[in-house]
């Protein structure tokens, strides 16, 4: 994530909240850059040898599209102006972090081999928000390379309780030994 | 004072022969014959004097200059005797202690020689000790390295299996076990 896309983050996020729609702002926010990480899309984006008057006009037609309000049509169409326009998931995924933190939530992955019960998830989510002291919004993933255990990443911490890592480690230790 | 000699000397001679000449005319007369002698005579004073005053100052230098000369060849080869009778008496004395002389040559000779055989073993030594010891690192390495390929592939045979297992065999209560103790970690 650049620090030009935290940078219009933030300005789009003061301004929602100033205007007190930080939700709905996230939630258009999000279908626009969902739309904008299409594959045709994003290959319009990123065309240098469009106009800017072309540029303009699709951002404008890409915001309505999703439904957006005013604020964030102008806020397209700054991007198009300013040529940001690529920047858009990156711009929502930062705006997601600071709706999160405004509301005190935290957004955790946890990846396990298989399905995990819904005992195990509420363990790890009740875990986890005693751990970042903010409510968690868990996403779940099914990773089969994990071999077994569970990994959780939040707030870019990486807690790793897998047992493919404890094989990797275990053979770091041995080929380690060996070396020394 | 010089051309007037020649002139009387040829005067002389002249004179002689007219008397000689004389005295033969009369010769066949009787008696002495004093004209002849006398002649004679004169002719052996001018030969005298001519010897005394032309040959001999020639013969004095000649001598006077041969003598020099023997002297300087005297000197000359008395000095050269000298020399040889000097050098003689050198090499006598050095034949005197000739076996004196090779024995120490002879002494100094083996001394340098075992320093010599002294160096270049050391030198050897060492470079044997440097092989060697290359060597025995090369060696170490080699089993060091075989060590840890041995060991690598060993980890990495474990694991292939230990990942087979886990995949086969993974059931639902070791899921439930590891997740119980990966909260029990990481709880606050």
């Amino acid at each position: 994530m650049s620090a030009v896309s935290r940078r219009y983050a933030r300005a789009l996020f003061a301004l929602a909240k100033e205007a007190g729609t930080v939700s709905p702002t996230a939630a258009e926010l999000e279908r626009v850059a969902t739309l904008a990480a299409e594959l045709s899309v994003s290959a319009v984006l990123r065309n240098p040898l469009l106009s800017p008057a072309h540029r303009l006009e699709f951002a404008q037609t890409l915001a309505r599209e999703s439904a957006a309000s005013p604020l964030l049509i102008h806020f397209v169409c700054l991007l198009a102006d300013h040529q940001r326009l690529a920047e858009l998931p990156a711009i929502h995924q930062y705006f997601q972090n600071l709706l999160d933190q405004e509301l005190g939530r935290v957004r955790v992955t946890i990846r396990s081999p298989g399905a995990l019960t819904p005992q195990q998830q509420s363990d790890l989510v009740a875990t986890f928000t005693k751990i970042t002291g903010k409510q968690v919004i868990p996403t779940i993933a099914v990773d089969p390379d994990l071999l077994g255990g569970v990994v959780v990443e939040a707030e870019g911490k990486v807690y790793d309780g897998s047992v493919r890592t404890q094989l990797d480690r275990l053979a770091k230790e041995l080929t380690g030994t060996a070396s020394s | 004072m010089t051309r007037r000699v020649p002139t009387v000397v040829t005067a002389m001679i002249l004179l002689a022969h007219a008397a000689v000449a004389s005295e033969e005319a009369q010769h066949h007369e009787a008696g002495i014959p004093w004209g002849t002698l006398a002649l004679s005579t004169i002719n052996l004073l001018i030969f005298l004097w001519v010897l005394a005053h032309f040959a001999m100052p020639t013969v004095r230098t000649w001598v006077r200059e041969r003598r020099t000369r023997v002297v300087g060849e005297l000197e000359e080869a008395a000095k050269l005797k000298g020399e040889a009778l000097q050098l003689k008496a050198e090499w006598e004395a050095r034949l005197a202690h000739l076996g004196q002389t090779i024995e120490e040559m002879r002494t100094q000779a083996r001394q340098d020689a075992e320093r010599e055989r002294e160096r270049i073993l050391a030198a050897a030594r060492k470079t044997a000790e440097t092989i060697r010891r290359d060597a025995e690192r090369a060696a170490a390495y080699e089993v060091r390295r075989t060590q840890q390929q041995l060991r690598a592939e060993l980890v990495r045979q474990a694991l292939r299996v230990a990942e087979e297992q886990a995949r086969a065999g993974w059931t639902a209560a070791d899921q439930a076990r590891f997740i119980t103790d990966f909260l029990k970690q990481v709880q606050p």
